[in-house]
């Protein structure tokens, strides 16, 4: 029989609390974002760095009696380092969409009518989308600094603990800043396309502009705060060499976070408004 | 009171009090009360600019209220909008879908996004779907769907978890005659089953056979609130007169023994105070060999309600 055609139904069964509901908009997003071709591609990519670096670590010894190789000093920093220009491509691939798309498709008021709100929406998004960042920039590092520790005998516990808290707190934390400005982007338009290439063009030419001012006022030390891939690089640092002195990356990055933070509920608000036309 | 208690004991599906909203100086809603009871089929109706979006975005929780007090399903939408909406449909107008998927996850999704768990999504889409009548189509992608289609997935994600309200925005629009027949019989059958629903058209004539209720808008007032037929009967001592080789002379005398006697496309409409005015047509009609082929009373379609209404908001 018809839902309908036996008197209304009112579903009685049970319900997800509204808190956790931002799961499902961050799994079915994480799936989408699994489909694109060129995302695909990229965690392909991503995986050939991991590799060679676990192929050295298991391997070290060997290599350095070769001598034909210049081991990386640190290879979770070297590591991490490559994987973030996989990670800023992976950002423009899958992240550009992430409202963008429900934007062009007009969902989000589907999103929005529904016992959801504006800010578990984001945080599904968000979530999807750190989620697939941090797969390949800093989980990486993380089994990379598991398996040193495994293999080299002057690794302590206590070192290897130092070193894992301080890839889950630089990666995640910078991971979670290029997100809600990716976001933010991605939030502006309802081409993913042109998001994209705006974010490739903020994160690499954000390295000329830095690499001109650090020209034009003789290696000043804010030159660096320019450049999206120098300040993830000066996070990494400082989070394995906390001090005053190398505390400016991190601090300007949760500031472009912030920043970037309000746009975005600046912009949620604004599409909540507009969502109903009668 | 609890809010639980409060919405238990709740007696109207919607309740608006003195409702105000502003935007900047702009008076959006001005002073709207009224009060939808459960299984009522309501029109929302009113010209571009009326307010009816802000009405609906207030009541969907999308946008605060400026003044006054509304409750929906027994709960307040500003405060608590998630327990609000948890219980109300809302299908938008635009053409809209969640992109890259087939009509089957579209409705599971939403029912999802309403805290289903999977299972429960799954069969209540089923059947949905199936009352829908979308059996392999629904195995499509939205985006290749006909708008008919898409009309149908809409009302689909709008009813999937339950709704005992329902908002419908221009739920008929772009479609073909065959497929508006077929969404109207849909929709009447869902009002059969005791959902209340507002339907905010532009298209008078849906509204006239699927509303048994009116709230007509216009610059942020509401006109009129209340039943529809109570509207139409408003033209009480107006006729519709239909005669047959009239002339100069008689449309003279009609003039004059009736003023304010409106030619019509069929006819006249023609004010008749008591039984005596009539009995005077009568003879007017005889003296100038008239012949009167219909004679009934008046009552306003839906469209010369609304226009009078707007007339007299003006």
């Amino acid at each position: 029989m018809g839902i309908y055609k036996e008197g209304y139904r009112e579903y009685s069964g049970p319900l997800y609390p509204a808190r956790t509901r931002f799961l499902v908009v961050a799994s079915e997003e994480l799936l989408r974002m699994l489909r694109g071709k060129w995302t695909r591609r990229l965690l392909y990519l991503a995986s050939v760095p991991f590799i060679v670096m676990v192929a050295i670590a298991l391997f070290k010894g060997v290599l350095a009696s070769a001598g034909s190789f210049n081991l990386p000093v640190n290879p979770i920093i070297q590591l991490m380092s490559i994987e973030a220009t996989v990670m800023a491509l992976l950002a423009a691939s899958a992240g550009a969409g992430v409202i963008a798309e429900d934007r062009k498709s007009r969902s989000l008021v589907l999103y929005l009518s529904r016992p959801l709100s504006p800010a578990r929406y984001a945080w599904g998004k968000g979530l999807a989308l750190w989620g697939l960042l941090s797969i390949v920039f800093w989980v990486p590092a993380l089994v990379l600094s598991w398996l040193q520790a495994l293999v080299d005998p002057s690794f302590s516990g206590m070192a290897l603990l130092k070193i894992m808290a301080a890839v889950v707190l630089s990666g995640g934390g910078a991971m979670a800043v290029i997100t809600v400005v990716v976001m933010a982007l991605s939030s502006l338009g309802n081409r993913s396309g042109y998001i994209g290439m705006a974010w490739i063009a903020l994160y690499f030419f954000s390295d000329v502009v830095s690499h001109a001012v650090r020209q034009a006022t003789n290696h000043a030390f804010y030159s660096d705060w320019f450049s999206f891939q120098r300040l993830l690089k000066g996070t990494m640092d400082w989070a394995l060499n906390p001090s005053l002195d190398a505390i400016g990356a991190p601090l300007v990055l949760l500031g472009i976070g912030f920043l970037a933070g309000v746009l975005l509920v600046w912009r949620l608000r604004r599409m909540m408004r507009t969502a109903v036309s009668a | 009171m609890t809010q639980a208690a409060t919405n238990a004991q709740a007696t109207s599906v919607v309740m608006a009090k003195n409702l105000v909203k502003h935007y900047g100086a702009f008076k959006a809603l001005d002073d709207v009360s009224f009060e939808l009871v459960p299984g009522s089929v309501t029109g929302l109706l009113g010209p571009n600019g009326a307010g009816k979006s802000t009405l609906l975005k207030t009541l969907l929780g999308f946008l605060p209220h400026s003044a006054g007090t509304m409750e929906v399903l027994g709960y307040s939408p500003t405060r608590a909008p998630l327990a609000a909406r948890q219980r109300v449909g809302y299908m938008p107008e635009n053409e809209t879908w969640f992109p890259e998927r087939t009509g089957l996850e579209s409705v599971v999704f939403a029912g999802r996004l309403s805290g289903m768990p999977r299972e429960q999504a799954f069969s209540r889409a089923y059947e949905v779907l199936d009352y829908l009548g979308m059996d392999e189509v629904r195995h499509r992608r939205v985006s290749e769907y006909s708008v008919g289609l898409k009309q149908k997935i809409k009302l689909g994600q709008a009813v999937v978890h339950g709704p005992r309200l329902l908002f419908l925005d221009e739920p008929m629009s772009g479609l073909d005659p065959r497929s508006r027949d077929e969404m109207m019989e849909l929709l009447a059958g869902i009002t059969r089953s005791g959902v209340a629903m507002v339907l905010s058209s532009h298209v008078l004539k849906d509204v006239e056979t699927l509303c048994r209720d009116v709230l007509m808008m216009d610059r942020g007032k509401l006109l009129y609130s209340g039943p529809l037929h109570t509207l139409q009967k408003a033209q009480e001592g107006y006729y519709k007169l239909e005669v047959r080789n009239e002339d100069e002379p008689f449309m003279a005398a009609l003039e004059r023994l009736f003023p304010g006697v409106e030619r019509t496309r069929l006819g006249y409409s023609v004010r008749l105070r008591d039984v005596e005015a009539r009995r005077n047509l009568w003879l007017v009609a005889k003296e100038h060999g008239v012949q009167i082929r219909c004679l009934t009373p008046s009552r306003d379609s839906l469209e010369e309600a609304f226009l009078r209404l707007l007339g007299k908001g003006e």
